[in-house]
């Protein structure tokens, strides 16, 4: 789900050659030119920035660190990365990703131009993956100069449909992201008591996901006491005794994301807590059960017209789950209409969550795996609201 | 909903004043905030600014009308309730289709000029592109409008500022405290990210590496600290939606005579640009004493692209002077002004070194806000 994006991806920075080799690329570069092939372009250009950078990682690995970067794939020949940083950085940035061309620019057409030049390339059909949907209109009428000539199509669902279904390596890193914050929620609750600030524990939490050598971290939470205020990130108000908490925290690991909502009761839940937390629980139930192999996305919905109107429209904004990888958030979106169908090797954040002054507050999140055999948990389930003693 | 000015808090009817003068020159029936989910600390957040709450979601917007009328378009229909808790604004709006809000207010808030966009140097393409076919002919960039106001972040600024500063100290003093051989680098920025959070900071750009060579400062990686390794810390915390950057060198174990003279340099290049912050002054010429400085040591090539080129900054969200300290900036030094000062510098014998401190501009010169000596410190395992 969203979160408040950060300044900058500071969290451990690496390319680790032993959970994604380059073998895993190259077969990626494979599928992709195949796909090129197929549709007539001779160019694929892919961008990402520090905010939304699933596609550009899943082609490059590189993770862009406050600005962008753009990977220009020639149909014949090696892929360019051209990254908007200075020129000292250079070094480092070509330690986060396979490809070996890596361009420092201050402006994309200027890089890329000098990549068509070094290729003597003039493309006629250029593909392009979230570079309207995230450049800025400035790069993008320089991109359109150095491109002139060339016909310009949207090629985002080449790359959606080949990230939807996770290798053996990608399932693995996402394993690994949600081993961390398991570890990190549970320092959560360690220090989770009546009077302690809310950064103060987030910032416990973060520490530890961040020891563990994630890229970045983000936590949100709501309280039952401000009811009209949904998940935001965490401030500087103490915790008071017998409120709830709805936890949302997730984490990267080598790009790949996980992320695991809880509840918490500090002292005996209310009457009204456990109920809507019941509720949560046999909504989690049913979400997991219309989760199927063959199923469509839609059908994670289909209960939703059992559920109180106001938990319903609640647990709808906040989306009853996704795909889960390069991007916190990405397709198959469950709840909605989508040509695809639920398939083994798909990772997936199965998510029940409302909260308002009109049905109540509950949180379960989880990341799952799709098997033949059906949802395999990455995590140890915790769906019961966890109770935090006097 | 137009909305009674007296409730609106003082520093928004301020920048609302001004805004609808700008908009009277200018021929303009409204501004359009804009931004992305994408926060920068270069940049002033054109959303943040106006409207007091931080943009989550993937576009969100305030218009701004001729007339000082308000309205805020979002993203997210479960952060409507901290966006009312954080702006003056009153009519919020959820929409997934920004481009056909917009367009929507524009017809029902009667537009008929051209609507200013602030915050058009970061939208998407593809959101001007339909802006521009909702609004044929009647959309602009007004970058130029709002960053001329947001070049001081207010007297009001500078209790938050001072808090941002003690909080970078507190960064860095986790490095002094809890550096170790053998200790990788990320284990030590979580140590530095925890200082800070765990004393409210918001956000941090901060970057921590240990080396025997740097060449840039970058985001940690996993190498362990090593005996002698020259660690360098930019510490950027932000509270209140303002920054404060803090860059500072450490070394473990004992200060070797040669990085020990190499700093005296940076020491000298920093304390000659400082007096170069004058109400008045170019902000180019702290950038030239600087380079000055490090050339008459022999290091001019070192001034300049692949090595160096920017000598310190403006710290963004909520406020701006000028983008970057370089011998080329001809903008006037004025009272009220933040910014950070920094001679960092790759030298071929050291690698990268780096000091520098923010500073609020008063008008007898600049005031440190940081509490760190500027000094090369000496980590002891």
């Amino acid at each position: 789900m969203d979160t408040l994006h950060t300044v900058l991806n500071r969290g451990c920075s690496i390319w680790e050659r032993d959970s994604l080799s380059e073998r895993e690329f190259r077969g990626r570069l494979d599928n992709i030119k195949a796909g090129m092939k197929e549709r007539g372009v001779d160019l694929l250009l892919v961008y990402g920035d520090s905010w939304r950078y699933g596609h550009l990682a899943f082609v490059s690995h590189f993770i862009p660190k406050n600005r962008g970067a753009l990977a220009a794939i020639p149909l014949a020949g090696e892929p360019a990365l051209v990254v908007q940083e200075p020129s000292r950085n250079n070094p480092f940035s070509k330690t986060l990703t396979w490809i070996d061309e890596v361009r420092s620019a201050g402006q994309f057409a200027q890089g890329l131009g000098d990549a068509l030049k070094a290729r003597q390339l003039k493309p006629g059909r250029v593909g392009l993956v979230s570079v309207e949907q995230q450049l800025n209109i400035r790069e993008w009428n320089g991109l359109l100069k150095t491109l002139e000539g060339a016909e310009l199509s949207d090629l985002s669902d080449l790359l959606i449909s080949l990230r939807l279904v996770k290798s053996a390596a990608e399932q693995a890193l996402v394993e690994k992201s949600a081993a961390i914050l398991e570890r990190a929620l549970e320092l959560f609750r360690r220090e989770l008591r009546p009077g302690r600030k809310e950064h103060e524990i987030a910032a416990a939490a973060e520490r530890e996901a961040r020891r563990q050598g994630v890229e970045d971290f983000r936590l949100m939470l709501a309280r039952s006491g401000e009811p009209d205020i949904g998940l935001r990130p965490p401030g500087p108000s103490a915790l008071g005794k017998g409120e709830l908490l709805l936890v949302t925290a997730a984490a990267s690991y080598q790009r790949y994301w996980a992320e695991i909502g809880r509840s918490f009761s500090l002292g005996t839940p209310s009457p009204e807590s456990s109920r809507s937390h019941d509720l949560a629980k046999g909504l989690f139930g049913k979400l997991k059960d219309s989760v199927k192999v063959g199923s469509s996305p839609k059908a994670a919905a289909d209960f939703l017209s059992q559920v109180p109107v106001a938990a319903g429209n609640s647990l709808a904004a906040y989306g009853l789950g996704n795909g889960i990888g390069l991007d916190m958030s990405e397709a198959p979106l469950l709840g909605e209409e989508s040509a695809v169908k639920i398939q083994p090797g798909m990772a997936l954040t199965l998510r029940v969550c409302f909260s308002g002054k009109d049905c109540g507050s509950a949180l379960i999140s989880q990341p799952f795996l799709v098997s033949e055999g059906g949802l395999q948990s990455l995590v140890r389930p915790v769906e019961d609201l966890v109770l935090i003693e006097d | 909903m137009q909305v009674n000015s007296a409730e609106i808090p003082r520093p928004y009817q301020a920048k609302l004043k001004s805004l609808q003068e700008a908009m009277k020159k200018e021929g303009l029936g409204a501004l359009l905030f804009y931004s992305t989910g994408q926060l920068s600390m270069l940049e002033v957040n054109p959303v943040l600014w106006i409207s007091g709450a931080l943009p989550m979601g993937k576009d969100t917007g305030v218009l701004i009308t001729a007339a000082g009328d308000a309205a805020m378009v979002i993203s997210l229909s479960w952060d409507l309730g901290r966006v009312r808790r954080q702006s003056w604004i009153e009519e919020i709006r959820v929409a997934d289709r920004f481009v056909d809000a917009v367009q929507e207010l524009a017809r029902q808030k009667g537009i008929k000029e051209k609507i200013g966009i602030a915050g058009w140097g970061w939208m998407p393409a593809a959101i001007y592109r339909g802006l521009e076919r909702a609004l044929p002919g009647r959309v602009e960039a007004a970058d130029a409008i709002f960053q001329s106001l947001a070049r001081h972040p207010g007297r009001e600024a500078l209790a938050a500022l001072e808090r941002a500063a003690t909080i970078a100290d507190a960064g860095f003093a986790a490095i002094l405290e809890r550096a170790k051989i053998g200790m990788p680098e990320h284990e030590l920025a979580a140590e530095v990210e925890y200082a800070m959070r765990v004393q409210g900071a918001e956000d941090n750009f901060g970057m921590v590496t240990a080396s025997d060579h740097s060449h840039c400062t970058h985001p940690p990686g996993n190498r362990k600290i090593q005996p002698g390794d020259t660690i360098i810390a930019e510490i950027t915390p932000a509270l209140g939606g303002h920054f404060v950057q803090l860059c500072r060198t450490a070394v473990m174990g004992a200060v070797s005579p040669l990085l020990r003279e190499k700093f005296d340099i940076m020491e000298e290049a920093m304390e000659k640009s400082l007096e170069q912050v004058r109400v008045g002054k170019k902000v180019g010429e702290i950038a030239r004493v600087m380079n000055r400085v490090f050339t008459a040591y022999g290091y001019e090539k070192y001034c300049r692209p692949p090595y160096m080129r920017v000598r310190g900054h403006g710290l963004g969200f909520l406020s701006m002077p000028f983008p970057e300290i370089v011998d080329e900036n001809e903008a006037v030094i004025e009272e009220g002004m933040c910014f950070v000062v920094h001679p960092n510098q790759y030298l071929p014998e050291t690698g990268y070194l780096m000091l520098g401190d923010t500073v609020w501009v008063e008008a007898n010169g600049p005031r440190r806000l940081t509490q760190t000596p500027m000094k090369l410190f000496a980590i002891e395992d």
